[in-house]
């Protein structure tokens, strides 16, 4: 767990809030504690905490004095927004910037989206598979 | 609390329990070594007098031979517990000065209880040798024939000083090398010998007759014994309070 | 007793060594070599925090940490051990030494004792002491207290030496390459048990090693020293992002690469891995995605070797 290039406590944010996504952490329920994190993925609990401030500034995660960390009211919402936001501009885009080197004509995409068959001789992506 | 004050209790706290363990682990080994004394003192004697009643040669009591050798274990116990002890001593978070309050306590205490010991055992041969009917005669000590407070006094300045004079041994070889370490063995042979001088016992001085006993005699001899303990207890502090752990202990 | 981390702090400390002479346990005198263990060594041991403190074989991490355990005084610079903004000179300080407790590889024990007699020993110094909890832990790495030091095998032994570290509770725990001996489970199961502890029980713990991979997560600040000198002293993020490694074309790494200083370079066929130090600028990084070269971060492990041997390589060219 958390093998990835980034810096562990990037690792451990984008976790919880892939967690607040799929609705597995849902709003007002409680967030694994530093220590929890600590010892179950052998990290420094000062480690989790940085991934938690990081979350609390972002308002997915809020503090509430001596029970812990819990998912902000909204917090799904709010990623949302925010992932939907970047799936166009860090998917799809770079998708776009790649067709239009390999000279695939935007029909030939929007008829894949929808599931058509190409109008043109270029090959798709789905005909590979 | 303010985090000043703590500290000041922890230290206050810290130097007590300190001195404490320092006690505690060099009294278990000397009383290990005061079993062995009293081991070889009484089993020797048995054999010196069951050898003197068989073929007769030796003349008095016994002991006067075998308790002077017996010291040389508390030199020896000396000289192991202040190397086995001190590390751990250290290791746990204790001082090298409580460690010398330690060992200077402990080699007084040892003292007290053997010179007790001594006191109860030298007029018990006394009465034994009567009831066989053995000429008995105890030519050492201040006192002609021994007395309760100055044999136990005597015994007490005499084994304190064996204890430290062999505890001093090893710190020895540390400050002065491998020559200088040896050749520190004979101020301390030298110390052991003034203070079984001057309390006229020892095995070097024992079958001399006392000469000029008297309150004087006897107040000078004490007064070495002192002496000689303090001279000890100052060599063991200047060579451990700078002590140093090295990396590597074996 | 109310209880705060210590902290420590090294100003310029130097520590040589005279050659001498010592007696063992065993009663036989061997002679100690002289030479440098530690020079111009400054840093600092952040109260409250894991640190590791990193150097190969003889770079001077055993000299510093008998100096914050008040084990030897330095023989030039000050030491200073204690809560933050109390520190003091740990030498015979009662008040320091008392809640500083180092766990040396050679283990401080009465070797032909039985493990509990070593135990009480220092249950009866650590103001702090857990003795419950010292049973517990013998009982997970598998240790029997009726057995003698001298009768443990080398992993048992370290498992003894890390159950007094973590029993001592010593608001300034030091372990000093406490793993050797043990195998993969028993050091894992000894990472747990620190953590959980040090989360239950908040001190300052610096774990000295050479094995930097399966440590390094645990740790919060770091120290590297190599040849008595201190390379670096700051946040183990901080030394990560001193790293960067970059993977693709030999020729548009390369350029990348350029401008950086290089800390390692492996050719795998047609493409390399080059550790760079620093990181890349954004327009750097918006090249290296253009032009299909990996960035990413390199472990502590492989930061540590790199940086030690180049100052190795260093000091033989001069």
């Amino acid at each position: 767990m958390f093998d990835g290039p980034e810096p562990i406590y990037v690792q451990i944010a984008s976790w919880i809030r892939a967690q607040v996504l799929s609705g597995e952490l849902g709003e007002e329920e409680q967030v694994m504690s530093t220590t929890q994190f600590a010892t179950t993925f052998r990290i420094n609990p000062a480690t989790a905490a940085k991934a938690f401030s990081g979350l609390v500034e972002e308002g997915i995660l809020y503090k509430r004095r001596g029970l812990g960390m819990f998912v902000a009211p909204g917090a799904r919402q709010k990623l949302l927004a925010d992932h939907r936001k970047r799936y166009f501009e860090e998917v799809l885009d770079p998708a776009l910037a790649q067709a239009e080197i390999l000279d695939i004509p935007v029909g030939d995409i929007v008829d894949h989206v929808l599931g058509r068959a190409p109008r043109s001789g270029a090959r798709t992506v789905k005909k590979e598979k | 609390m303010s985090i000043p004050v703590t500290l000041e209790e922890r230290g206050q706290l810290a130097r007590h329990r300190s001195v404490r363990a320092a006690e505690k682990a060099l009294m278990g080994g000397l009383l290990v070594t005061s079993g062995w004394f009293w081991g070889t003192v009484i089993t020797t004697s048995i054999i010196i007098a069951a050898i003197q009643g068989r073929f007769g040669g030796l003349e008095g009591s016994t002991l006067q031979y075998t308790l002077g050798s017996a010291r040389w274990y508390m030199f020896t116990m000396g000289l192991i517990l202040a190397v086995a002890v001190l590390p751990l001593h250290i290791a746990a978070g204790g001082t090298r000065r409580s460690f010398v309050i330690g060992l200077v306590r402990t080699s007084a205490l040892v003292g007290l209880l053997t010179g007790l010991l001594v006191a109860i055992v030298v007029p018990a041969e006394r009465l034994i040798w009567g009831a066989i009917g053995w000429d008995w005669h105890f030519p050492q000590g201040l006192v002609p024939e021994g007395s309760f407070a100055v044999t136990v006094a005597g015994e007490a300045l005499v084994i304190a000083t064996y204890i430290l004079a062999g505890a001093m041994l090893p710190a020895g070889y540390q400050r002065l090398g491998a020559w200088g370490g040896s050749l520190w063995i004979v101020p301390l042979v030298a110390l052991v010998v003034f203070v079984d001088w001057c309390m006229h016992t020892g095995y070097i001085f024992g079958w001399e007759a006392l000469a000029n006993p008297g309150p004087g005699r006897t107040l000078l001899g004490l007064g070495g014994g002192v002496l000689a303990v303090a001279v000890a207890a100052f060599g063991v502090d200047r060579f451990y309070r700078d002590m140093p752990l090295r990396p590597t202990l074996g | 007793m109310s209880h705060y981390p210590f902290g420590a702090r090294l100003d310029d400390v130097a520590v040589r060594y005279r050659a001498s002479w010592r007696m063992t346990q065993q009663g036989t005198v061997t002679r100690e070599t002289g030479g440098i263990a530690l020079e111009g060594a400054t840093c600092v041991f952040p109260a409250g925090a894991i640190t590791g403190l990193l150097g190969r074989n003889g770079a001077g991490k055993t000299s510093m940490l008998g100096l914050l355990a008040g084990f030897r005084r330095p023989t030039a610079g000050t030491v200073h051990v204690g809560p933050e903004g109390y520190e003091q000179d740990p030498w015979e300080n009662p008040a320091i030494v008392s809640g500083v407790q180092l766990v040396r590889e050679s283990g401080d024990v009465m070797n032909e004792e039985k493990v509990g007699a070593t135990l009480k020993q220092y249950a009866a110094q650590r103001p702090e002491w857990d003795a419950d909890y010292a049973a517990r832990l013998l009982d997970l790495f598998e240790v029997d207290p009726r057995k003698s030091p001298a009768a443990l095998s080398r992993g048992k032994r370290s498992a003894l030496g890390a159950t007094i570290g973590l029993a001592s509770r010593a608001p300034l725990t030091i372990f000093d390459e406490v793993y050797l001996g043990m195998d993969a489970p028993t050091r894992y199961a000894f990472y747990d048990e620190l953590l959980k502890d040090y989360a239950e029980h908040p001190r300052t713990i610096i774990l000295s090693s050479h094995l930097v991979e399966e440590s390094e997560r645990l740790f919060e600040h770091v120290v590297v020293v190599d040849r008595g000198r201190v390379l670096l002293a700051e946040p183990a993020d901080d030394m990560r992002a001193r790293g960067t490694s970059l993977t693709g074309s030999a020729a548009a790494v390369d350029r990348l690469a350029a401008g950086h200083r290089v800390l390692h370079r492996q050719e795998l066929g047609p493409t390399v891995m080059v550790t760079i130090e620093g990181s890349l600028t954004e327009r750097e990084e918006a090249e290296a995605a253009d032009s299909g070269v990996q960035a990413g971060a390199v472990p502590l492990q492989d930061l540590f070797v790199h940086l030690t041997r180049t100052t190795t390589q260093k000091e033989t060219e001069r």
